[in-house]
């Protein structure tokens, strides 16, 4: 139908935006290469060929252009695989985030869920044992079972001060570790207007208020602290690269705020009472569901602003 | 002569009655009817089959009565009498199942009772066993309930395969021999998410998109075909105006 248009959704970011995004994702893998080892760029490369390989017969057969933000997707699964991944694990991943995530919907501007996140979450749930269990020590090069959020939700002492947290030279999957950079890097996309200075602050900040509720009411359930507990896990780089999508989250403004908390509560329950150690990729498919929903209700009082 | 021509002809459209639930009406695929036991009992091939089983009894069975008895329910208490009805064929089989097969009545639990309310036994009854005389509801139920169980144990061979790896035979049905097929052995295969509610969605999704394709190619081709035809009757049809009007002018002259 409108094959000069590739997306007809007024949130989708330009193109130059998108390669900054890019590049800045580019860095985090750079970063975690020099902390996890060489395994970081086979990852990122399998990951990106399946994606190009999907987007090109899609574009062939759709005989739609080919999306510019094709580079987006299979980073961010890189990113979010476990240093020990097998190279088939992040085939999966990538190959079905996006082909059900996006291309099945017809590209981009037009998916309902993160691609990133659709794919993560499939192999998240079909093979726990490699995507959950083996994490790599970077400082001791020893594999171990826990991440220094499963640690603390198990309600040990955390072995590792927020300083080193922050460096980025602890367990954890590939993006999540290097939190200074992922600040950084993050304010400078909202500096740059390619993500919404709303959806990160209240997805930490709730987290933060939602954790502090828990551990002053049930201290034995929600084990971490609450300051802590926002530099464990993938919170940082969920809040800031994941959550932001533009296309995922609402479009008003006020519904931003109702998604980011949204997703915080959502990542605050399944830490502490969940299965899985880390909720927030969950919380983001969870809340992008919503979205539409959350800018049905706010269109009205939020039209002119949001609109004119 | 003429009658053996309309025997014939009853024939083809018996025929064809049995065979519109496989692939053309299929329930699943195409009325989108029972989505519910198609969701909910697919995890493995054996209990899609079972499901299957039990549908096609029921189904045919309530057909049957359903034709045996219209002309005797008054049409405000049409819908009430056929569940009750329904609901007495899906008592015994669930009885029956509870005592020949207690693993398939274990694992398809709730679902057993819900037969009931499966929207494509109550829509055979009042589409077609209201209408139709016995032998071709009966016909009707067969085929439909055919259509049901080959669609569910089509999404249950490939949710089983996709999630296990292989296909296991003998836990649920009382078979004589237990094991499993089509061992595949690597463990890529192993994708758990097919033994829940998503991938049963995921599952059924791309069935329905392959069926649908085909559907609207074939579709496609027949009214090209039908365009084609029409097209070569507007011809002939202007052939033949064009030589009357020669005629016509060659007449006078």
């Amino acid at each position: 139908m409108d094959q000069q248009k590739p997306s007809f959704n007024p949130a989708v970011i330009t193109k130059e935006k998108l390669r900054i995004l890019v590049a800045f994702l580019m860095v985090l893998l750079g970063v975690a290469t020099y902390i996890f080892g060489m395994q970081v760029i086979y990852l990122t490369l399998v990951s990106i060929a399946i994606a190009i390989v999907i987007e090109v017969a899609f574009s062939k057969i759709r005989k739609r252009p080919l999306d510019h933000g094709i580079l987006v997707t299979p980073l961010m699964i890189a990113l979010l695989m476990p240093p020990t991944a097998p190279l088939w694990l992040v085939l999966i991943a990538s190959g079905f985030g996006v082909f059900f995530g996006k291309a099945i919907f017809g590209g981009l501007g037009r998916n309902i869920f993160n691609p990133a996140a659709v794919g993560y979450l499939f192999v998240i749930i079909s093979f726990p044992a490699q995507m959950a269990t083996q994490w790599l020590n970077p400082r001791t090069d020893a594999i171990s079972s826990a991440t220094p959020l499963i640690n603390l939700n198990a309600g040990n002492a955390s072995d590792f001060t927020i300083w080193e947290l922050l460096l980025g030279n602890v367990p954890g999957t590939l993006g999540e570790t290097f939190r200074l950079g992922i600040i950084v890097l993050g304010i400078a996309l909202i500096v740059l207007k390619i993500a919404d200075w709303r959806i990160p602050t209240f997805t930490i900040l709730s987290v933060f208020v939602f954790t502090a509720i828990g551990h002053l009411a049930f201290p034995s359930t929600f084990a971490v602290e609450p300051l802590i507990s926002l530099f464990v896990g993938g919170l940082m780089f969920g809040a800031f690269f994941v959550a932001t999508d533009p296309v995922t989250a609402p479009l008003n403004k006020n519904g931003k705020i109702i998604y980011a908390v949204g997703i915080g509560l959502i990542t605050v329950l399944i830490r502490n009472m969940a299965a899985f150690p880390e909720g927030i990729i969950f919380a983001v498919i969870i809340m992008n569901a919503v979205a539409p929903l959350i800018d049905h209700y706010l269109q009205k009082t939020d039209e002119k602003e949001s609109f004119a | 002569m003429v009658k053996n021509v309309q025997a014939k002809k009853a024939e083809l459209t018996r025929l064809s009655n049995l065979t519109k639930g496989f692939i053309k009406e299929n329930p699943v695929f195409v009325s989108l009817l029972g989505m519910c036991p198609a969701l909910a009992v697919t995890m493995t091939l054996e209990t899609s089959l079972g499901m299957g089983l039990l549908v096609i009894f029921v189904l045919t069975l309530s057909n049957i009565v359903i034709s045996l008895i219209k002309k005797l329910v008054p049409p405000q208490v049409k819908i009430p009498v056929y569940i009750v009805v329904i609901a007495t064929f899906v008592t015994i089989v669930g009885m029956l199942t509870q005592a020949f097969a207690p693993a398939l009545f274990d694992s398809l639990g709730i679902f057993i009772p819900l037969i009931v309310v499966n929207c494509l036994i109550l829509g055979r009854a009042e589409s077609f066993a209201s209408k139709n005389n016995v032998l071709d509801s009966t016909i009707d139920g067969v085929g439909m309930a055919l259509g049901f169980t080959g669609a569910l144990m089509l999404i249950g061979f490939s949710r089983e395969l996709l999630a296990t790896g292989a296909i296991a035979y003998g836990t649920y049905l009382p078979l004589p021999v237990s094991g499993s097929l089509l061992n595949l052995e690597f463990y890529v295969v192993n994708m758990a998410v097919f033994n829940g509610a998503a991938g049963g969605f995921i599952v059924i999704g791309l069935w329905l998109a392959f069926f649908n394709t085909i559907r609207l190619n074939q579709e496609k081709k027949q009214e090209l075909e039908r365009q084609r035809f029409i097209e070569q009757k507007k011809k002939e049809a202007l052939e033949r105006k064009r030589k009357k009007a020669l005629e016509s002018a060659g007449e006078p002259a």
